[in-house]
């Protein structure tokens, strides 16, 4: 007698994004284990992350077999004249498509990339340890050493931000531990007026700690350490007001350029993972959350494979894209992106986290018109389209493994009912496996050609097209295999159209007790 | 009548025996105007010698002429030659009687001075009081002995004065430092109570280590401790300057004080010492008195006397004169009248005349001694 096939039903796999941490008999089957190039697109699935597409064409040339274009900026003119400024191969250079370089001053070198690039009133200011701060007078590709007046040098700080009026500057080669802040409304002015500084020895909460990043949020200062955070209030006059509010032990920022902050949240990386520092209503303290607990110990992997590799945690870049509703950090050391989504924290506090791979982005910059830039190994790229400088890319989903309910029994698949949205063209592989085996059985499967896909694009008053307004694909595939577990995974090669996985239907026998 | 020389001398010289309060010696100016004469004309002429030597002359010049009892013409001739030399003599004693009353009269007149002097000496005298003894001496300077106590009082004072006085002309600098260290030292308690409590609330508030340009390199909070601090050391150093001034003068003013108790003593017996004069003023004034009494009599004395002898000579003047005369004769002519030494008439009546001899003193010679001793009031 035939017995009957259990259906068991992944609708919206990966929608709560990868998660490492726990164990995967008995997790929700939302969470996958992988989820490479993928997002969590606005209905709530996996779906595959847009490419980019590489603007410069004169990189080669400027950049050399260097990494590329590590740090960038746009600068707008209180005249509406916008100026891109970027950093790489030891030089800084001014435009998108094609790179100008600077004029620097005489005898000015150069010797790294890890600029932190502000724009301050109607001014750009360039900060790297070890190097004379430079200026850009109103987007003027010819830089300045400030001071351009006087004959005091500004501190030769790592990390600077514009906030409350002034300049704010840190982390010296030679002096971790003091923050200094310029004249007011004067960024070339670091020695005069009301310009000031603050030790911050005898404040830190667990004794000495390095300065390695200022942020500005819910009206307070924050000053990052690498394991503690202190909050001062009363910054807007520092030299009279700028008192101590709070401080957080234990918590730090490990990397300047990953601070970023989404209006509500400031996330950062810290040694705990990727951390977020929300607004405070009522509450005496910010809440601070770990964002990344389901991937703690994968990205700080990386982390760690980023320091081993560069000596120093300069190349960690991220970004905060209020359209996509994702927090991008990068570590090219690993060529992975982990992406989070920040539409809506987990259940247990975390945001829901993908991953990308083979984009390596060396830099990240949301330009005014809220779009996605990042530095390449050619130079500047824009976040858009589904093809990575024209080339494919893949998307990876694999489910953790899935006892059914039923983790005694074994399981028998019969048969994959998938439903693709979009995914025209693309070369598909479906993945399953028993028991923890990460040696899959696959079934390669492509979707027909079509144009229909045509999702966020604007063809308003073009030539009238009469199709379906979305694709929608569901292959059906017949599978073979028993075991307790079953691990479900998609392989897609995103060829310029995008790919989201709505739902995976899975036929299965119920077999014996183990 | 003649003066005693040698009596005069004596009341003049004889220390105190019947002394008036002068020195005078009364009694033997007495005696020097109320002895008799012996031989001695009141200008000193020697009348038994003068009587002598005319006769004497008279008989050698007889005797030389061989002449005793001559004719007419010789007569004349020795008349005039007698007439001149006794004429001669009679001036020759005129200026010596006259030579040697000036003689007398000068040495009259020292005694009577010395005499005054002597009696207006000063007389040193001693006073004593509670705070010692002034002794004056006789050149008219004094001494104030201040009593040991007195003294060792005064040594004292002067001394703590010094001190004082060198407190006032020492280093106003070094005062004022002084002054300043020590009000500083007052207010550092204080001070360093406000730095422990600021520093307190700087690194509670994350404060501590703020420096800042517009503050001079510091925070604000130490600014303003620092800047208050700066106020209260320049009204320490304003103040300690005003202070040590003040001292300087309450120095000078004790010092004064001090000095001036110092001698307090010294002026309870310069007080002393005026009211002891005006004490021995009392005596000396008699004495005074007394003195310049007797040098006025003396002088009265003295007057009268000179005029007395004036007269006296006058009259010897006269007499001799008329003894001239008498012996010679006088003048010429039918006028002319025959002298004892022309006639048988010498020596018969001249000398009872005049006292020569043995005769007695005239009672005209008597009665001038009796007014000069009325007039110097003895």
């Amino acid at each position: 007698m035939a017995q009957e096939l259990k259906h068991v039903t992944i609708s919206a796999p990966g929608f709560l994004g990868i998660n490492t941490q726990d164990s995967p008999i008995g997790l929700d089957p939302a969470y996958a284990s992988i989820a490479d190039n993928c997002v969590i697109d606005q209905l709530g699935r996996v779906g595959a992350r847009k490419g980019y597409d590489l603007l410069t064409t004169n990189g080669p040339d400027v950049l050399g077999t260097s990494r590329g274009i590590e740090a960038m900026v746009e600068f707008v003119s209180r005249t509406g004249v916008k100026t891109v400024f970027s950093a790489g191969n030891n030089k800084i250079f001014t435009g998108t498509t094609t790179l100008v370089e600077c004029t620097l001053p005489a005898g000015y070198v150069i010797t790294d990339n890890d600029w932190k690039m502000v724009s301050f009133n109607n001014d750009v200011y360039f900060f790297q340890k070890g190097h004379a701060p430079l200026e850009s007078i109103e987007g003027s590709s010819t830089l300045t050493v400030l001071p351009t007046t006087g004959g005091n040098l500004a501190p030769q700080g790592n990390e600077v931000l514009a906030a409350y009026g002034r300049l704010w500057t840190c982390d010296l080669v030679d002096n971790k531990y003091t923050v200094y802040w310029s004249s007011l409304l004067a960024g070339d002015d670091w020695n005069g007026g009301s310009s000031g500084s603050v030790d911050l020895t005898t404040v830190w909460p667990n004794g000495y700690d390095e300065v390695v990043a200022l942020a500005e949020h819910n009206n307070f200062l924050l000053i990052f350490g690498k394991k503690n955070i202190v909050v001062y209030s009363g910054a807007e006059s520092p030299n009279s007001t700028l008192s101590l509010h709070d401080t957080i032990e234990g918590t730090g920022c490990i990397a300047r350029d990953s601070i970023q902050s989404t209006g509500t949240d400031l996330l950062f990386l810290s040694s705990r993972g990727v951390m977020s520092l929300g607004r405070l209503l009522q509450q005496k303290s910010l809440p601070l959350n770990d964002i990344s607990k389901n991937v703690r110990t994968d990205l700080l992997s990386l982390v760690s494979i980023e320091e081993q590799s560069n000596g120093h945690r300069q190349a960690i870049k991220a970004v905060y894209s209020p359209i996509d509703a994702f927090y991008l950090i990068t570590f090219p050391a690993s060529g992975v992106v982990y992406c989070f989504d920040v539409r809506q924290p987990l259940e247990n506090g975390s945001f829901r986290v993908t991953t990308w791979s083979s984009l390596k982005p060396t830099a990240f910059f949301l330009f005014v018109e809220d779009t996605l830039y990042m530095g390449q190994a050619l130079g500047i790229a824009r976040y858009g389209s589904y093809l990575d400088g024209g080339e494919q890319y893949q998307l990876r989903y694999f489910s953790n493994p899935n006892d059914f309910q039923s983790p005694a029994n074994l399981k028998f698949l019969k048969k994959f009912n998938l439903t693709i949205i979009g995914g025209q063209g693309t070369p598909t592989t479906l993945n399953w496996g028993y028991d923890y085996t990460s040696a899959f059985t696959k079934q390669e499967f492509t979707f027909g050609s079509s144009n229909i896909a045509e999702y966020g694009l604007s063809e308003y008053n073009t030539d009238a097209e009469y199709s379906a307004s979305i694709v929608i694909q569901t292959p059906k595939v017949n599978s073979t295999g028993s075991g307790s577990v079953v691990t479900v995974g998609i392989e897609a090669e995103i060829n310029n159209a995008a790919f989201s996985i709505q739902k995976i239907d899975i036929l299965a026998l119920i077999g014996r007790l183990i | 009548m003649a003066l005693n020389q040698s009596a005069f001398n004596q009341a003049l010289n004889t220390p105190k025996q019947n002394v008036s309060p002068t020195g005078f010696n009364q009694s033997a100016f007495n005696t020097a105007l109320t002895t008799p004469q012996q031989n001695v004309s009141p200008t000193g002429f020697n009348q038994t010698a003068f009587n002598q030597a005319a006769q004497t002359g008279a008989n050698t010049v007889s005797g030389m002429l061989g002449m005793t009892g001559a004719g007419s013409n010789t007569g004349n001739f020795l008349n005039g030659l007698l007439g001149a030399g006794v004429d001669y003599y009679a001036g020759q004693q005129d200026i010596d009687a006259a030579a040697q009353f000036g003689q007398m009269s000068n040495q009259a007149a020292q005694q009577m001075g010395q005499q005054a002097v002597q009696g207006t000496t000063f007389k040193p005298f001693s006073v004593t009081t509670g705070a010692g003894t002034t002794t004056t001496t006789p050149t008219g300077g004094f001494n104030l002995g201040l009593s040991p106590e007195q003294a060792a009082m005064q040594a004292q004072l002067t001394q703590q004065a010094g001190g004082l006085f060198g407190g006032v002309t020492g280093d106003i600098d070094q005062a004022s430092q002084d002054i300043y260290s020590q009000i500083r030292a007052l207010q550092s308690p204080e001070e360093e109570r406000a730095r422990l409590q600021m520093q307190e609330n700087l690194f509670a508030r994350g404060r501590g280590g703020i420096s800042s340009a517009q503050y001079g390199g510091q925070n604000q909070e130490q600014f303003g401790y620092n800047q208050a601090q700066q106020e209260a050391m320049n009204q320490a150093a304003f103040q300690a300057r005003k202070l040590a001034l003040g001292e300087q003068e309450q120095q000078l003013a004790l010092g004064e004080g001090l000095l001036s108790q110092a001698y307090v003593p010294q002026q309870q017996q310069l007080d002393a010492l005026t009211v002891g004069t005006n004490i021995a003023n009392i005596a000396g004034t008699g004495q005074r008195q007394g003195a310049q009494l007797q040098a006025e009599l003396g002088g009265t004395g003295l007057e009268a006397l000179l005029r007395s002898y004036e007269s006296g000579l006058a009259g010897e003047q006269t007499q001799r004169n008329q003894l001239v005369d008498l012996l010679l004769g006088s003048g010429s002519g039918a006028d002319a009248v025959e002298g004892l030494l022309g006639g048988s008439n010498l020596g018969g009546s001249l000398g009872a005349a005049v006292g020569i001899g043995d005769a007695p003193t005239p009672q005209w010679i008597k009665d001038l001694g009796n007014d000069a001793k009325s007039w110097l009031g003895l």
